[in-house]
């Protein structure tokens, strides 16, 4: 008798709070596709800021979307002079304290646009989320989004949406134990029709500088491509392939596997390590990004991704040669 | 009170928690956000970090305050001292009416494209007591410091940043962070 009532209580509380829990996830995911589609649909002209333990940066954003395309320039406000302008073809990165540019090819259509794909089917066996109402932000009405993790393999985050027009104001990214490894803030935003071409052309003059070729793939480069010869033979449940490419350049053979779980995102790359290259090796990171690298025997291997050390690390030692 | 917090954010002085709390106020409170906008701008004219157009007359005028102040004499010659301490100087402050118009300025990059209430919100003072000749070199106050690669060889550094830039042109339309700010960031290793 007294088991039947426990069960009756048990089953009259799971259902409420398992509607609830699909609830939650429901507006979560429609939160985060919101997060991608204003980000790309939308055109305007903001400033925001970006910490990265004790380090901070302010940064303008101009973005544009219409019937030309997409184009957006990013440009840092403090320090030595920076920009990075990305046009539906290129990202061009200009850093004059390095005299250097960086040119990658964008994909033309990238392998995870789009993000009710098969990556967010399962994404709440890997994350719990938590849906409220936000802070004002830029003196704009949010809704919080807090998306933790279930295991030590990715990050937690702290998102702060536009309540009208589903931009990401506000975040947060979280390490083990809460830490926040990163933050970003507008404190200003401006929604517009239209955007001139000048504001989103780089004034940088870069004669002289070093231009790094694209690394990796770069789905428009040319190249004769085969099938991939190198095997991850782990990665952390809910990652999956989204993306692999093997290109043949001067040097040898590239390759690029590209995995997310909807959320989190890694890259593998293997390429030849050219004679007289000092071999990468070991663990490094800059913030929330975690970078692992080896030799395998003439080849250099890097991870790379938006999750912890011991994600890449773990990752780089599972990947074996043809 | 809100003044000191915000010297302190800037010069890393904070706890974690305390920078987090931080900056949440500042996407919230107008005046917090003007502060930190002129004390970057100041420190950013010591630094030489301007554009040609406002740096000459605006480096002199912040190293001409900081000369005149009796208070923060020499201080130039104390690294460990960051600049926004300097800043929070009422004296220096008072010195600098006007660098926040100018501020506005450069954080609109004059194109315009007006960029809304926030900036445009900062009160015009006195633009004068430009008193000090311009010098031909400017001193930095602060360290060089930023974004970077932790644990990594210089020699390996630019190859990891262009993993990082091509790894960004994919992750770019998952992550609810967004890819390019961690790249535009990056200042290379001190």
């Amino acid at each position: 008798m007294k088991g039947a009532w426990f069960s009756a209580v048990f089953i009259s509380c799971w259902i409420p709070l398992a509607d609830c829990l699909a609830a939650q996830k429901a507006e979560a995911m429609r939160l985060l596709e919101g997060i991608g589609e204003s980000a790309r649909e939308l055109t305007y002209d903001g400033v925001f800021i970006y910490r990265q333990g004790n380090d901070i940066e302010t940064v303008r954003i101009i973005h544009r979307a219409d019937e030309r395309g997409e184009r957006e320039r990013l440009i840092s406000l403090s320090g030595a002079p920076r920009e990075v302008v990305r046009t539906d073809l290129h990202v061009t990165c200009v850093n004059s304290s390095r005299r250097s540019v960086f040119v990658e090819a964008l994909p033309l259509q990238s392998p995870l646009s789009g993000v009710s794909d098969l990556a967010r089917q399962d994404i709440g066996d890997h994350y719990r989320f938590s849906v409220g109402p936000g802070e004002r932000v830029a003196g704009r009405k949010t809704t919080r989004l807090v998306i933790s993790p279930r295991d030590a393999y990715r990050y937690g985050y702290a998102l702060w949406i536009d309540h009208e027009s589903g931009l990401l104001l506000r975040s947060e990214l979280m390490g083990k134990d809460g830490e926040v490894l990163e933050q970003m803030l507008y404190t200003q935003i401006r929604f517009a029709d239209d955007i001139p071409d000048h504001l989103l052309d780089s004034p940088l003059l870069t004669d002289g500088y070093t231009v790094h070729e694209p690394v990796g793939d770069g789905a428009a480069r040319p190249g004769i491509r085969r099938e991939p010869q190198w095997r991850i033979r782990w990665v952390p449940e809910g990652f999956r392939s989204h993306q692999v490419i093997a290109t043949e350049q001067p040097e040898g053979w590239n390759e690029h596997h590209l995995y997310s779980d909807g959320i989190a995102t890694f890259s593998v790359y293997v390429e030849p390590l050219a004679q007289g290259t000092e071999p990468y090796e070991g663990l490094s990171t800059m913030g929330a990004l975690s970078a692992f690298g080896r030799v395998t025997g003439d080849n250099q291997l890097v991870v790379v991704g938006e999750v912890p050390s011991a994600t890449v690390a773990r990752v780089g030692d599972s990947v074996s040669a043809p | 009170m809100k003044k000191h917090y915000v010297s302190e954010l800037m010069d890393d002085a904070l706890q974690d928690d305390e920078a987090r709390d931080m900056l949440g106020r500042l996407g919230r409170d107008a005046q917090m956000l003007r502060q930190w906008e002129r004390y970057h701008l100041i420190s950013d004219a010591l630094s030489n970090h301007l554009t040609p157009h406002l740096g000459r007359e605006l480096q002199a005028r912040v190293q001409a305050a900081i000369e005149n102040e009796p208070h923060y004499l020499g201080v130039h010659r104390r690294p460990w001292m960051g600049v926004s301490r300097l800043a929070a100087g009422v004296g220096l402050a008072a010195s600098l009416v006007g660098v926040a118009v100018i501020g506005g300025q450069w954080l609109k990059g004059d194109d315009g494209f007006g960029m809304g209430t926030t900036v445009a919100g900062v009160t015009a003072g006195k633009t004068g007591s430009a008193t000090v000749a311009a010098r031909d070199e400017v001193r930095p106050v602060t360290t060089t410091k930023g974004m970077y690669w932790k644990r990594v060889e210089p020699s390996v550094e630019t190859r990891l940043n262009g993993f990082l830039v091509s790894h960004s042109t994919y992750a770019d339309s998952m992550s609810p962070m967004r890819p390019y700010a961690r790249v535009i960031s990056y200042h290379g290793a001190p």
